[in-house]
């Protein structure tokens, strides 16, 4: 098994509910998972400041954290019942203008066996501090400041569950299969996001956490331009059928049918896609990993995280698909570092002009990386 | 010979008299309050301007109140259209109708045509009529007093002088004493703790906050003084302290009630419920006698998510389900019920889990059933649409079983009672008390019927409605002007 690539290994899907524009897919494990589990830690700050490492730090409006729970193989973890009472790691801290709370890493080991992080954060943090540290030579077209600070901060736009069009409406009809752990959203027909939890009691509990998840600049757009989805409906083929038996398996076929379109056809931009991972934590057997698809520009291209097994089972992921924008950005920065921050050499893999390559910088919003006099050169001409 | 006209008539008649069973304006699991009230406003002005005369007679076949008194509305509000000969039906069948309806909806009816500004002569006779024959109205005069006042000045009506001077004049004199014995027990209630008791429930709990009783001492005292449904209302928050006369409840509500209870509840007083539901079904059957189901009976019975309705409907859709569960069992046929997400003890009910009503259905029909009875919102989703090619798979197959879709939902986007199936027309049900009046106007939903048969049923059921109207008018005036 390649663990390079994505997959719902261990899940299999079941026939989509559509409301408005936002199709969602149920996913259902085949196997329950008894070791494992994720409870909601609700954040009251209207800040959270995460120092990644001791220059390094990442601001956003966090929700809520996760806190993973895992037991030794073969053993099952405790049933969680409401929130739990733990003290709070990290700093706390009260303006006038709001609440703020210093977290100490991403992830971070809160108990013996029990692993607390930022669902999505962890991903964004990831790609945000993409390549951060700067060109790897002191090439004489970057700015002093790129020399010596790197990038020096960056930041992305992301739009909250709520703000969708119809998203809301949508999760509150949604009727939750018996055993599902995950779902996939589509908006207007294109991938979104997908969701997996270890248990089917997790998915119960964390159902309205999507709304507060975060979700990309496009999904927004399609959201609020596309408020019908088109109905994809497989009927049962009932022709020919002789007795009640062949209804019956019918009806099985049209399911097994809907199932396998869903994984096969209509996420077939994501599942099955290269990745570049990079190992967050290693809780037990299990590993926690975040993600970004192979910036193809033809595709749409997600970035993510996810808890696997050693067999490669799935218990835990969440997408986020990039924006044009962003995918370019992505780009720029690993062809760069794939380069090692030559520009002309850049251009060519690029296929761009290095005229074209300094605006690109510009457009990006990468301009103070470079010296004022190449800007300003790029724009004469 | 039916021409076309007649064809879309009737559809027209069938969909409208199908939505005013099941919607009352209010919100639904997948529609807001202002998208149930705005299809059904359309619905009827169409009808209304349409077909008048069908229009004017639903009154009589028992649709729900909701749509009762939005039918007078529109009537009153547009008594010129009416044809002068159908001029003296239309005000009796809108009198009938409004004395058939409980008061509040009435009051807050006339209230409604003041802000519109509907003042004509037939609707201010309409509101004196009203007035004049209430049974007893100082009663009205207190529980409704302020929309009582706004009727009176709607329809220039003066009463007797002290009704007026209760209505119109504020506050009390100690020392002058109402003759009525009803108005004078509110006047000495707000002097006195112990007259409190005497007056009706409603009215009383304010007194009893303005006094300070408090409220466990207070429920104990008044309890003969309650009405069922009051009773039925507060048994959760007196603590079980209020007792309740099964023989009263209605089969729908009771099983509202049993379903906003906790398990925990539900287990410990299972004797007790089973009691009050028997007694409740008991009475619906008697009234179903006409109905005779034979052979194998099975009900496919929606209860996932989607049947947990609204903050204003909670679980009323379910709760439809359990009662025609109920009503089936104590039919007394080989009857089997196949909810979508089935639970060891039918008494821990609850919504849960996806729609898939194709899989019951086949599992109804493999048990061998005769008659399949589906009561469902229609918003099948495992997977979507699927019932519409199994069950004409079904008759392909030779399948001969009799179905019957009973739909709690109306879908206002599409302006009707969603079906399963284009061959299976859904029938819109709120409770299952409706039913007999549902299975009467039945044959029209489906087809089976012409325009002009239907019409023969709508005015039968008008001339048995104005019957009992005249019966009722023939005693005097009460009030004097």
């Amino acid at each position: 098994m390649d663990f390079m690539t994505l997959s719902l290994t261990g899940l299999t899907a079941a026939p989509a509910q559509v409301c408005g524009g936002i199709r969602l897919v149920p996913l259902l494990r085949d196997k329950p998972c008894m070791d494992v589990r994720l409870e909601r830690q609700p954040f009251e700050a209207d800040l959270t400041v995460v120092q990644t490492s001791k220059k390094m730090a990442y601001w956003a409006f966090v929700p809520h954290g996760l806190v993973l729970h895992w037991a030794d193989s073969g053993e099952e973890v405790e049933a969680i019942q409401g929130s739990q009472l733990r003290r709070a790691d990290g700093k706390k801290a009260k303006f006038t203008w709001g609440k703020v709370q210093l977290l100490h890493r991403m992830a971070k080991r809160v108990d013996k066996k029990a692993l607390r992080f930022l669902p999505l954060h962890t991903t964004l943090e990831g790609f945000l501090a993409l390549h951060f540290g700067g060109p790897s030579l002191k090439w004489p077209e970057y700015s002093g400041f790129t020399l010596s600070h790197g990038l020096g901060s960056r930041s992305e736009w992301v739009h909250p569950g709520g703000s969708l069009y119809g998203f809301e409406g949508a999760l509150r009809t949604f009727e939750i299969h018996t055993g599902q752990v995950g779902v996939m959203i589509y908006v207007a027909g294109v991938l979104a996001s997908i969701s997996v939890f270890p248990s089917a009691q997790d998915y119960r509990r964390l159902h309205s956490t999507l709304l507060e998840d975060v979700y990309g600049e496009l999904i927004w757009q399609y959201a609020l331009m596309h408020p019908e989805a088109q109905r994809l409906e497989n009927a049962p083929r009932v022709e020919g059928a002789k007795t009640l038996a062949d209804l019956r398996g019918a009806l099985y076929q049209a399911r097994a049918e809907e199932a396998q379109f869903s994984l096969e056809v209509m996420s077939g931009d994501l599942i099955g896609r290269d990745l570049r991972l990079e190992t967050v934590y290693s809780p037990g057997d299990l590993r926690l990993e975040r993600f970004l698809t192979d910036l193809n520009p033809n595709l749409p291209n997600h970035i993510g995280e996810r808890l696997t097994r050693a067999d490669g089972e799935v218990l835990y992921l969440k997408t986020f698909l990039l924006s044009k924008v962003q995918l370019r950005r992505a780009r720029l920065l690993s062809s760069l570092a794939a380069q090692d921050w030559h520009l002309e050499s850049t251009a060519t893999t690029l296929k761009l002009s290095l005229q074209q390559l300094v605006l690109e910088f510009e457009t990006l919003g990468f301009g103070y990386l470079l010296k004022p006099h190449l800007l300003e050169a790029a724009h004469r001409r | 010979m039916t021409t076309f006209e007649q064809t879309i008539t009737r559809e027209d008649l069938a969909l409208f008299v199908n939505a005013c069973f099941v919607s009352t304006g209010q919100k639904e699991f997948y529609s807001s309050a202002a998208e149930q009230s705005l299809s059904l406003e359309f619905l009827h002005s169409y009808i209304c301007t349409h077909y008048r005369r069908l229009y004017t007679r639903t009154l009589a076949v028992g649709v729900n109140h909701y749509a009762r008194i939005e039918i007078v509305r529109h009537l009153l509000s547009s008594g010129k259209l009416c044809p002068a000969d159908f001029r003296a039906e239309e005000g009796q069948l809108i009198r009938a109708a409004l004395r058939s309806l409980p008061p509040q909806r009435v009051w807050k009816l006339f209230e409604r045509l003041r802000k519109d500004g509907v003042n004509n002569r037939r609707t201010r006779a309409t509101v004196r009529e009203y007035i004049l024959k209430h049974k007893e109205l100082p009663f009205q005069a207190i529980k409704y007093r302020h929309k009582l006042r706004s009727s009176l000045m709607h329809a220039h009506l003066h009463l007797d002088e002290e009704l007026s001077s209760f209505l119109f004049e504020s506050g009390f004199k100690k020392s002058v004493k109402f003759e009525n014995p009803l108005l004078e027990t509110f006047r000495a209630a707000h002097y006195s703790m112990e007259k409190v008791y005497e007056l009706p429930y409603s009215i009383a709990e304010g007194l009893a906050a303005k006094h300070n009783i408090p409220r466990e001492r207070f429920l104990k005292r008044i309890e003969p003084r309650m009405t069922e449904r009051e009773k039925l209302r507060l048994q959760s928050s007196s603590g079980g302290k209020i007792a309740l006369d099964p023989a009263k409840l209605e089969l729908t509500e009771l099983c509202v009630y049993l379903l906003s209870l906790t398990f925990d509840e539900r287990i410990k007083d299972r004797v007790q419920l089973e009691g009050w539901l028997e007694v409740a079904t008991r009475k619906v059957v008697r009234s179903l006698e006409g109905l005779k189901l034979e052979g194998k009976v099975a009900a496919v019975l929606d209860n996932s998510f989607s049947s947990s309705g609204s903050s204003e409907k909670k679980n009323r859709p379910l709760a439809l389900a359990y009662s025609i569960h109920r009503l089936l069992k104590g039919v007394g046929a080989d009857y089997q019920a196949f909810w979508t997400a089935p639970m060891p003890d039918e008494l821990l009910l609850h919504a849960k889990g996806q729609s898939n009503l194709s899989e019951r259905f086949l599992d109804a029909l493999d048990w061998g059933a005769e008659t399949v009875i589906i009561v469902s919102d229609a918003a099948e989703n495992d997977p979507s649409s699927a019932f519409k090619a199994i069950l004409r798979g079904y008759r392909q197959i030779g399948g001969k079983a009799a179905v019957l879709h009973l739909n709690p939902f109306f879908d206002s986007q599409n302006l009707k009672v969603a079906s399963l199936s284009p061959d299976l027309p859904a029938l819109g049900l709120r409770s299952s008390e409706d039913l007999p009046a549902l299975l009467g106007f039945a044959p029209f939903f489906s087809g089976e019927s012409t325009l002009p048969e239907l019409e023969d049923y709508l005015g039968a059921r008008a001339g048995r409605l104005l019957e009992t109207l005249a019966r009722d008018l023939t005693e005097e005036p009460q009030w004097i002007l």
